[in-house]
């Protein structure tokens, strides 16, 4: 920047005015949030380097943070599969959910958006060998079980079905009304809490209206604390999550009460709550350098959604509220033609990016580029020019996208990276911090079974420029 | 359908050159100089249709490149059924599309879909991520049924005026 002397003082006011207004922010309206066509700083270039494949219709991926350089896919069938530093997959499961009960598999895949979700690592699961899962379990009918299991110290690649029988804590039950919409994702925070992801429980349209009923699960990202002191108690709730307290019992006092303090007394309220309005998140991810949350939260028939909160997000009164099923990212839902002749109240907090399906609107005009059917997350990436750049890839038609925010344009991003030819289902993160996408070939027409469908894979999303040598990189459509 | 074996069908259209001809029934691969090449949409990859799917309308499609039972209420019939059970949870039972694109406008998400072959291209081969291959899936005949009903969703919005 060139600037004379007496200038100088002006010019700080400036800088100081254009970098306060210049961090990442939440939209205010519909016009800052960001769509395709947006241009990320840095002009980042992906690819996807294949790490293994073999894996059956794979859900999720993450890692152990244990420095083992391990990292483990998710199959949907209820196993846990271990690809090792060098890239070899081991042949046994980590986890197998399809044996240890006698009567046979505990995990419900009769649909194909059931099946084993995810597994997160206890953030000192080196020293206490804790890690959780999330899955459709077939003995309760669809359910989501939330179950702790935890490792052998001498055996820290393989759990026998002993092992797992008598480790298992189950944590939390989620009633799953329909075999849709079931969330899925779970995940520790920077604080140490158990996040965990609930879709609205299913159907279309969310007929429970469960994304605003705060005296259900459903249509959630719930934060639960899982350090207790005594294994009799399944979790703790958090002090400060939103509703920690709005639905104890207490004294009834009329008059004389602010209008807030009753507002804080929400009789009917699940404490565990901690951000409400959505529709099924299959897939978050908490930024690593800056603990900032992402949802990918999937739309219905026009708008898909991408979530973001700044680390330690707290508001005055209530839960963060993405709008569901009032809104469709920044539209009214239902939608019930072209949003501009369609007016409704804005609910809760915008997303930071959407985009569309085929057709944006009832009746509205076909689109030949930039749109998808379902959004799945992969993970925030801070590499390759890319700073705090969430990855999500979508489902339909395997565009994959970056969300970030410019300071040069003072407003969110939102720019098509790569279109690649696969079904990629979720992503996570390797121990150095790599974004990971795994992809299944299985279809709601097309599903032979969860360990019937053809294969998929593990990918590490790399900068173009950083491709090893004689890697296989995932096909491109051009 | 009919199924008649035509010797070198494979040939042909991996390579587009026939190099047998059937002695029974019209068009033949010889005479149809060059037969259609089938390629993915996606990345011109040759799609190869295994010998006993040949019949004679699949024959006669891969010499003309167009479907001759476009005009066959009977096919028509038939692919509605086949597009009910296959297509209809992407592209919407009047084939205007919801999780997957219209069938019914002229947006081809690849250009070559405007066309019958492409059309049958992209059935056969599969397109990008959820438009999955129905190759192996249904023989080749039951996906010019279902472009000759495809062929009724359009004629049907055209006549709304939804084109």
């Amino acid at each position: 920047m060139h600037r004379t002397a007496s200038g100088g003082i002006a010019s700080l006011i400036l800088l100081f005015a254009a970098s306060a207004v210049a961090q990442p922010r939440l939209p205010a309206n519909a016009d800052e949030v960001a769509r395709p066509g947006g241009d990320l700083p840095g002009d980042p270039k992906i690819a996807l380097v294949k790490v293994a494949d073999g894996f059956r219709d794979p859900t999720n991926v993450t890692n152990a943070g244990d420095g083992s350089g391990r990292i483990f896919v998710v199959e949907r069938a209820g196993r846990i599969r271990v690809v090792r530093k060098d890239g070899t997959v081991q042949e046994e499961p980590f986890l197998d959910l399809t044996n240890f009960n006698p009567l046979g598999t505990d995990v419900m895949t009769q649909f194909v958006e059931q099946g084993l979700y995810a597994v997160a690592f206890h953030p000192k699961f080196k020293e206490n060998g804790y890690f959780y899962v999330h899955y459709a379990s077939l003995p309760f009918n669809g359910d989501g079980l939330i179950v702790r299991f935890q490792v052998d110290p001498e055996n820290p690649d393989f759990l026998t079905p002993e092992r797992v029988r008598e480790t298992a804590k189950v944590i939390m039950r989620i009633p799953q009304p329909w075999y849709n919409h079931n969330g899925g994702q779970i995940e520790f925070g920077p604080d140490g809490y158990l996040y965990i992801a609930s879709g609205d429980g299913g159907w279309e349209g969310d007929p429970l209206e469960a994304g605003q009923d705060l005296s259900t699960w459903l249509g959630k990202i719930l934060r639960i604390d899982v350090d207790v002191p005594d294994d009799r108690i399944p979790y703790l709730i958090p002090p400060d999550n939103p509703y920690a307290e709005a639905g104890k019992e207490r004294l009834m006092f009329l008059f004389g009460i602010s209008e807030e303090e009753f507002a804080r007394i929400k009789t009917r309220v699940r404490p565990e709550i901690w951000a409400i309005g959505l529709r099924n998140p299959y897939e978050f991810a908490f930024d690593p350098k800056t603990g900032d949350i992402w949802i990918a939260d999937v739309g219905q028939n026009h708008w898909e959604e991408v979530n973001w909160l700044p680390a330690g997000y707290t508001q005055e009164l209530g839960a963060a509220n993405f709008g569901w099923p009032l809104m469709q990212a920044s539209k009214c839902h239902p939608m019930l033609g072209d949003p501009k002749e369609q007016s409704c109240p804005q609910v809760g907090i915008l997303p930071v990016a959407e985009y569309p399906h085929q057709q944006p609107w009832p009746g509205g005009p076909k689109l030949k580029d930039g749109w998808g059917c379902s959004v799945q997350g992969l993970g925030v990436a801070n590499y390759g020019g890319m700073e705090g750049v969430y990855l999500v890839a979508d489902w339909c038609t395997g565009r994959i996208w970056g969300a970030g925010w410019s300071e040069e344009k003072g407003g969110w991003q939102f720019e098509e990276l790569l279109r690649v030819d696969l079904m990629i289902t979720a992503g996570g993160y390797d121990e150095d911090g790599y974004v990971l996408a795994v992809n299944a070939n299985n279809f709601y027409l097309d599903d032979r079974g969860a360990d019937a469908n053809p294969p998929g894979a593990l990918w590490r999303i790399v900068p173009a420029d950083e491709v090893p040598e004689g890697a296989e990189t995932a096909p491109v459509v051009r | 359908m009919i199924p008649i074996p035509l010797f070198g069908w494979l040939v042909v259209l991996l390579f587009g050159v026939p190099l047998a001809a059937s002695a029974s029934g019209d068009p033949t691969p010889s005479d149809c100089t060059p037969a259609i090449a089938l390629r993915s949409v996606v990345d011109d990859r040759p799609l190869v249709i295994p010998e006993e799917e040949v019949t004679d309308a699949v024959a006669a499609f891969l010499c003309t490149g167009r479907n001759p039972l476009a005009a066959s209420e009977e096919a028509a019939e038939r692919g509605r059924e086949l597009y009910r059970r296959n297509c209809q949870i992407c592209h919407a039972e009047d084939g205007d599309g919801r999780m997957g694109p219209s069938l019914i406008d002229d947006v081809w998400m690849y250009d070559r879909v405007a066309s019958e072959v492409g059309r049958f291209e992209i059935i056969y081969g599969g397109g990008v991520g959820v438009m999955r291959a129905f190759k192996g899936k249904l023989p080749a005949e039951d996906i010019l049924a279902i472009m000759a009903y495809i062929g009724k969703l359009r004629e049907r919005a055209a006549g709304d005026g939804r084109e």
